[in-house]
């Protein structure tokens, strides 16, 4: 903080939700994953 | 071991994951519904999924927050609804047609089937046995294309039911009561499965009432039994085919019990400016009340309002009182009116709305500077009715019509000893609801009655903001501190002069947090890269997914805060945003405009190989 002090945060998360954060979000996660197929019925994990 | 009805049910959507309680489980989605605030991201994102046709059992959009549609901007949402819904194949409510919760009560809520729903108070028909859930819009999007919905495991809490409600305590009063013990968080990671004998006391619509509004205690959801009055409830709209015989096993074991002795309840109250701020009535008898409102989703049904209306018959409303009756669906309304029930309270000087959710968010009726509201809504968030330094109360329809009778807070126990002739309306179900509703509805058009094949956009409906993926270097200024519970009416109010913009991201997003710092959304951009500071409970209310994305569009990286309320928490993933828990020593050292850096790897500490961080 200001290059000046230290704390702890914690990142309560899933795997899922950090694959989610990872790629900027859950739309772009999906359709990291499913836009390709072009199916009308993706699952999103 | 035997399992609750939540387990039950849960177990039988189950697809990824175990029922342990704190571990993340998928579950299939049986039914969605979206209304028009969150809908148009959510079809704009079902869009950008590149999905052909919904693929639950049962999709259904409707329009009930902006139905005065008192600028185009809102009549092109609805026209945008009414297309997509037509082009994937769901089921569309027509403006005015009523609140989601009620009109999918009425319609389409079955027992043992999972909903989730782009709106918190989703849970609601919990009281006919279904598990519903709120969520945000891109959830909604990817259920309806077949996709699964993770969610934490919740808590499973035993709230047993004894006893039988006395004369004019109500089921508002039930859910006020829990209030009062829980607090607004009191709920959180858990669903509230209702037991016991009193149980069989309360009706659908009592029943309802108490689930819609354990959304105020945060609960993932509520539920309770079916039994004889779920399928005569039913059977009242032509639907007893779909009731299921539904509870839990007789040894099954909860987290946690609470037990509420019906018999020991009486008129509560909820004051300015928190649900749980709840008090009996009698210990604020005297205020002066300007504005009395009945209905909304809470307390917005025929069975609700025939109570107040019972009361007003052969009266008159206080001169200086004004009271409004909105209905939560136009079969309501119809009812009311084809009783004679609507003359009766306009003779008492009753002024009706359309079936909407308007003055629960701030859209129309907006109370007066330094006045009293009376409201059955289920939030009185300081703001939300539309003006800042609002006292908004929330009350059963019978304290109300005391109210409104009286001109000030009174607890309609001693309004009947003084008047002398006022008896107990008791709680009233319809022989019959109207014939022509659920599919035969005029107000719903069918997947198969579909007139449009394309999406309509208007100029005002712009594309879904798309985040890049997270960077390993995460730094930034302390944009804003907040305190604790901030509210999504905070972070987006949805007051219509604001919520037009819904569609529209970019313009939207100049509002965000204008209610704390109307100069945060020029900070923020002109920064680009920040974060957010907050106490407790940040992002409690509504699952407006717009609360997530429009910080994610003005370059806020991260929000730091000592906890988060479960939708808020699951949009701010779902829009890239990094949700950090920070113990309190730190929130009161971290300043605004301190600069902040995530001294770990943060694309690393998102890995999925990482099950918690340390950041600072």
């Amino acid at each position: 903080m200001n290059d000046d002090w230290e704390a702890t945060a914690y990142l309560d998360a899933s795997e899922r939700e950090r694959r989610t954060l990872a790629a900027g979000g859950k739309l772009s996660l999906t359709k990291q994953r499913h836009g390709d197929s072009g199916a009308a019925s993706p699952a999103d994990d | 071991m035997g399992q609750t009805l939540t387990e039950k049910i849960l177990d039988d959507h189950l697809v990824e994951g175990e029922l342990e309680p704190g571990e993340e489980i998928g579950i299939e989605i049986d039914q969605t519904l979206s209304q028009d605030t969150t809908g148009t991201m959510v079809w704009l994102q079902f869009e950008a999924l590149e999905m052909d046709e919904v693929q639950t059992e049962l999709a259904a959009q409707y329009c009930d927050h902006q139905t005065y549609q008192f600028d185009f901007k809102n009549t092109d949402d609805h026209r945008f609804l009414r297309s997509a819904a037509g082009t994937y194949g769901a089921y569309f409510s027509r403006p005015g047609n009523g609140i989601c919760h009620n009109v999918h009560k009425e319609n389409f809520a079955a027992p043992g089937k999972t909903l989730l729903g782009s709106d918190s108070h989703t849970p609601t028909p919990g009281g006919l046995g279904q598990l519903a859930i709120g969520a945000g819009g891109i959830d909604i999007a990817v259920a309806m294309g077949g996709g699964a919905y993770h969610v934490e495991m919740p808590e499973v809490v035993n709230v047993r039911l004894e006893g039988e409600l006395p004369e004019w305590a109500t089921a508002k009063d039930v859910i006020l009561e829990l209030l009062r013990r829980l607090s607004v968080k009191g709920g959180v990671g858990k669903v509230l499965e209702y037991t016991g004998p009193g149980v069989e006391t309360l009706s659908v619509p009592e029943r309802t009432t108490i689930t819609n509004m354990g959304t105020e205690l945060g609960a993932t959801s509520s539920i309770f039994p079916t039994d004889e009055k779920t399928e005569e409830w039913l059977a009242q709209f032509d639907r007893e085919d779909e009731f299921v015989d539904l509870g839990p096993d007789e040894d099954a074991e909860y987290a946690d019990e609470i037990v509420v002795d019906l018999s020991d309840l009486e008129p509560l109250i909820a004051k300015p400016s928190m649900p749980d701020e709840v008090v009996p009535v009698r210990e604020v008898a005297g205020e002066q009340v300007e504005q009395v409102i009945v209905g909304s989703c809470t307390n917005g049904g025929y069975e609700d309002i025939l109570p107040a209306a019972k009361m007003l018959e052969g009266r008159q409303i206080n001169a200086g009182t004004e009271m409004i009756v909105a209905p939560g669906s136009k079969q309501a309304s119809e009812m009311l009116a084809r009783e004679g029930w609507t003359a009766e309270m306009m003779a008492a000087g009753v002024n009706f709305s359309e079936a909407t959710c308007g003055a629960c968010i701030g859209i129309g009726h907006v109370p007066a500077s330094d006045s009293v509201s009376l409201r059955t809504f289920n939030r009185n968030f300081e703001g939300r009715s539309g003006i800042e330094d609002d006292s908004v109360f929330l009350c059963s329809p019978e304290v109300a019509a005391a109210a409104a009778l009286k001109g000030e807070i009174v607890d309609p126990r001693d309004l009947a000893d003084e008047l002398g002739d006022l008896e107990a309306p008791g709680f009233e179900l319809a022989d019959k609801y109207s014939a022509g509703y659920g599919a035969d509805d005029p107000d719903i058009i069918t997947p198969d009655e579909a007139i449009d094949d394309e999406l309509i956009k208007g100029p005002n409906i712009s594309s879904v903001p798309v985040k890049d993926p997270i960077d390993a270097d995460v730094s930034g200024e302390t944009l804003l501190k907040m305190g604790d519970n901030i509210t999504t009416d905070h972070i987006i109010p949805a007051t219509s002069d604001i919520l037009k913009y819904r569609s529209n991201i970019e313009r939207l997003s100049e509002f965000t947090l204008s209610r704390i710092d109307d100069t945060f959304a020029e900070r923020a951009k002109a920064a680009d890269s920040g974060v957010l500071v907050a106490g407790e409970n940040y992002g409690q209310g509504s699952s407006r997914e717009h609360a997530a994305m429009c910080p994610m569009f003005l370059g806020v990286e991260a929000v730091l805060a000592q906890s988060f309320a479960r939708i808020h928490k699951a949009n701010l993933f779902n829009f890239g945003l990094i949700p950090l828990t920070i113990d309190e020593d730190t929130y009161e050292r971290i300043e605004q405009g301190d600069d902040v850096e995530i001294v770990d790897d943060a694309r690393a500490a998102s890995s999925p190989a990482r099950r918690s961080s340390r950041s600072a």
